[in-house]
């Protein structure tokens, strides 16, 4: 680049002067004044609320009431003894496991094909991503309409081909499983681009030298991209996990937590304690755990990852 | 598309196809030069699990709006009958008509572009100052956003909510836009994005007497433009789907954005799915259509914030 050889001469005369790793060190204020809406909206909207959540989560706090008295642990307390909120955990993970299991091997795949270029890959790619782009709210709504027993078209294609008939939505056993197989549909594409980008960043002449020491297909896979696609994956499946955990919106309109509780999930319990029942404490003390449980896997993720963790 | 033009090489090499071509060359050198019955096997199964991909992903979408083209009464006895025989648009009209529907897309409108600018703006700000500032606190703030980039958002609702309700804020744009707005997620990207920017550049336009404010209108918001298009189209979507948050902090069907308008219309559309599919095939189609508009910076932000591992 012409400009920075000539700051390489200016550089040079002025004997190295140059401070290289920022801008501006004499005008401080300038930074602040850059810095600081954010900084600001930081506090405001997520850090005071953050630590507020802790402290009513120590109290029993209704909205209206005139006093909100300190319970100590005792919101903790009840939620360990309440059967309900074990449901939702357990929901919840296993919504998760579903996902880690079936979203991230089928987006890998489905990377790997997109990978060999072959005519088409633009519209293929288009295509599998299209759900990402739509919001939850639609997909759940098409989705409960596909799932309808009597006239949804995934029943009808089953009995086409005779298969078994599912009640799907309505039946506690199934409920959990097809929210989980919905959201397979709509978020594997995210985590297809993903290790496509992966994907891309292996630099061809890796494969150029496993081809000239006569490493088959198979070989190349297991011993260049499997080993160089691991950052990459380490990425997609706490990320998986991640916002797997905080699945609501599919819960609210397709099954409202039912049959039978069967599809009660951490955040869809909390929304109900919090802004149903309006028990905020109560609900504060959900939220905390919920924040624990994700703040657990985000140091794993940590640990896994090293220091320049990208999100 | 990204995905076809390795997009990570260093040099752009020139743009000779239009985006929208289905042609694909992805210009690298093809390494896999065994011509064999093996290879083309290969290829005709990858498209074989392909075209049956894409259809699974696409088929629902074309369903539903198929279907929302019956007349109401028709639906049910026409289950097996894919594509209407009459289409009409009586269900878009209808919907329309009997709910505030152009009122709760305005409501989302504002929303997402009100977030949207507010969010370039402040992230790439806050991001320049991150990536490029000499400031006393910066990795204070650096951990902030860190930090806060960890917490889901459901944990701050109660606090926020009652907070919005102490400020007069409940039931207003702006509390519903704040939450989006302070997302730390933009200023973490904007500051990877401006990392990757030479300080020689910087330096350059300081020696011609660039203050801190001109640098960052003059050079990085310039070079800035894939990052900014990605934040932009990211956010919207975000903001375009948003649901938990708007729906605590309304109490006024007036105010709702889109998607909760029609997620509250389950209940009592339960017997007219026409109206209730035209509702979903209208809140899908502004992202659907961005969405193809714009695929390759689509693609692009996914590889620019997930690649960055």
């Amino acid at each position: 680049m012409a400009q920075s050889h000539g700051l390489e001469r200016v550089r040079q005369r002025l004997g190295g002067y140059l401070p290289s790793a920022s801008v501006g060190s004499d005008t401080n204020l300038s930074w602040y004044a850059i810095v600081l809406p954010k900084v600001i909206l930081f506090a405001v909207i997520l850090l005071i609320p953050f630590i507020g959540a802790f402290y009513i989560s120590l109290h029993k706090w209704a909205p209206l009431a005139q006093s909100h008295p300190f319970v100590g642990l005792d919101n903790y307390v009840r939620l360990f003894n309440d059967p309900v909120f074990w449901d939702a955990i357990i929901n919840t993970a296993g919504y998760s496991m579903a996902l880690l299991v079936f979203d991230v091997p089928i987006a890998l795949g489905l990377a790997l094909l997109l990978n060999m270029n072959l005519r088409g890959t633009k519209f293929y790619s288009a295509a599998i991503f299209l759900p990402v782009v739509t919001s939850w709210v639609v997909v759940s709504l098409i989705w409960s309409w596909l799932y309808n027993p009597e006239y949804g078209l995934i029943n009808a294609a089953l009995g086409t081909i005779g298969l078994p008939q599912l009640s799907w939505l309505q039946s506690s056993s199934t409920a959990l499983a097809s929210i989980a197989l919905m959201s397979i549909w709509k978020h594997v594409g995210f985590n297809m681009v993903i290790f496509l980008a992966g994907l891309k960043g292996i630099p061809d002449d890796l494969y150029e030298a496993a081809i000239v020491d006569g490493a088959s297909r198979w070989q190349r896979f297991r011993y260049v991209t499997l080993p160089l696609l691991k950052p990459t994956s380490f990425f997609v499946i706490v990320v998986t996990l991640i916002f797997s955990f905080r699945v609501y919106t599919q819960v609210y309109v397709m099954t409202q937590g039912g049959p039978v509780r069967s599809t009660y999930t951490i955040v869809y319990y909390f929304w109900q304690t919090g802004f149903q029942q309006f028990e905020m404490g109560y609900a504060s003390a959900i939220a905390v755990v919920l924040f624990l449980i994700v703040f657990g896997l985000s140091i794993f993720q940590q640990r896994t990852w090293g220091d320049d963790v990208g999100y | 598309m990204t995905l076809g033009t390795n997009e990570t090489e260093p040099e752009p090499k020139p743009e000779s196809e239009p985006d929208h071509k289905l042609e694909f060359d992805d210009g690298r050198p093809n390494i896999e030069q065994e011509r064999s019955w093996y290879d083309t096997l290969a290829k005709g199964v990858a498209h074989v699990i392909l075209i049956a991909a894409s259809a699974i992903m696409t088929i629902p979408f074309i369903w539903a709006f198929l279907t929302s083209l019956k007349p109401e009464n028709k639906i049910f006895t026409t289950i097996k009958q894919i594509i209407p025989a009459n289409p009409t648009f009586a269900n878009y009209v209808n919907v329309w008509l009997q709910n505030p529907l152009d009122r709760w897309v305005l409501n989302s409108l504002v929303l997402a572009v009100g977030v949207v600018f507010f969010t370039l703006v402040l992230d790439t700000l806050a991001g320049y100052a991150l990536a490029k500032g000499d400031f006393r606190g910066k990795s204070i703030v650096y951990t902030l956003v860190i930090g806060t980039l960890v917490i889901p958002p459901q944990v701050v609702l109660v606090p926020l909510y009652l907070e919005m309700n102490a400020v007069n804020w409940s039931n207003t744009y702006w509390a519903i836009m704040v939450l989006y707005i302070a997302n730390p997620f933009g200023t973490f990207m904007m500051r990877q994005f401006f990392l990757g920017i030479p300080d020689s550049l910087i330096e350059a336009a300081r020696m011609d007497g660039c203050s801190i404010f001109q640098i960052y209108t003059r050079i990085m918001l310039p070079l800035a433009k894939p990052a900014l298009a990605s934040l932009g189209v990211f956010t919207f979507i975000f903001v375009w789907g948003a649901f938990l948050w708007p729906l605590v902090i309304l109490n006024d069907s007036a105010m709702y954005p889109l998607q909760v308008g029609i997620g509250l219309l389950t209940g009592r559309y339960s017997s007219q799915w026409g109206q209730l599919l035209a509702a979903v095939i209208l809140a899908a189609l502004p992202v659907i259509s961005a969405y193809l508009l714009a695929q390759r910076t689509f693609m692009e932000g996914i590889a620019l914030t997930g690649g960055k591992g």
